[in-house]
């Protein structure tokens, strides 16, 4: 499997990290040379350095080609262009956002993209279902 | 757990648990509102008293949110805040090492019951477990999400 992760930052890596461990192929994109550097030791040459809402820097990084996409910018509306361009210009057949906004998580799944990630929503309902028998129910 | 004088005068109040939740960013605004609107009373601590402007108005106007600038890292701040009351802790900043540091001065000084601290560092969910605190380790969430997709 190709997967493309659009930023550099700490969850873009953990999860590069973890997709490389379980046998996957991975190209970042991230326009930070620092963060480049940084990546780059850590995992060897992997990241494409430019701006991964942009068609070019997707296509220096073999968008063509991938299975999964994932943005991992902090902001949605980036998340959103890195992955529409994905999905409409390449044609990758799963794109995947981070959105840090609720009222927008709704927006970026009608958008067409395949799967939207609210983590604080999962972090939610993970401190949910482990102190659920002592918090109020749904009132 | 201590009787406030909110507490006197709408005996309804007490039914609901109080949490505490340390940062105010992305994630600990969210958990705020989401264990807010699921009905309990909410106290957010932040450094930042402009971190606070995401927070819905009509909770905070109804107290259903509570707000407290202070260092979640100093047992006066979240003395100040009436941490010492709460049923659940949650310490949700970027940093873990503040997280872990606000959480465990909240078990095991302050003995709240319950305590989670957001780490991304899975090596160190077995080592807290230990210690009485529940770690939640937000990337490892995220890759379940995209395993169960992609399997």
């Amino acid at each position: 499997m190709y997967v493309i992760i659009v930023g550099c930052g700490s969850t873009g890596i953990k999860v590069a990290e973890w997709l490389m461990a379980s046998g996957a192929e991975v190209t970042m994109i991230d326009n930070d040379s620092e963060k480049q550097r940084f990546v780059d030791n850590l995992f060897g040459s992997i990241v494409v350095l430019g701006d991964g809402t942009g068609v070019e820097s997707q296509e220096k990084a073999g968008t063509q080609r991938a299975d999964l996409l994932i943005a991992t910018l902090n902001s949605d509306e980036d998340n959103m262009l890195a992955c529409q361009i994905a999905k409409h210009h390449f044609n990758v057949d799963t794109t995947l956002a981070l959105s840090a906004d609720p009222d927008k998580a709704h927006l970026l799944g009608l958008l067409g993209i395949d799967i939207v990630v609210n983590l604080a929503d999962l972090i939610t309902e993970e401190i949910q279902s482990l102190v659920a028998p002592m918090l109020v129910e749904d009132l | 757990m201590a009787q406030t004088q909110e507490d006197k005068a709408n005996p309804s109040i007490q039914r609901l648990k109080r949490v505490a939740v340390i940062g105010c960013g992305s994630y600990g605004s969210q958990i705020a509102v989401e264990l807010s609107l699921s009905g309990n009373i909410v106290i957010v601590i932040d450094k930042n008293p402009d971190s606070f402007s995401v927070l819905p108005s009509n909770l905070v106007e109804n107290s259903r949110v509570v707000t407290s600038i202070g260092d979640g890292t100093k047992e006066a701040s979240l003395r100040k805040a009436g941490v010492q009351d709460v049923d659940l802790f949650i310490a949700s900043t970027k940093i873990p090492s503040v997280n872990l540091m606000s959480g465990q001065l909240a078990r095991h000084l302050m003995r709240i019951p319950e305590v989670i601290c957001l780490v991304n560092d899975s090596e160190l969910i077995s080592l807290y477990d230990g210690l009485g605190i529940k770690v939640i380790n937000p990337d490892a969430l995220l890759m379940n999400v995209i395993r169960e997709r992609l399997d």
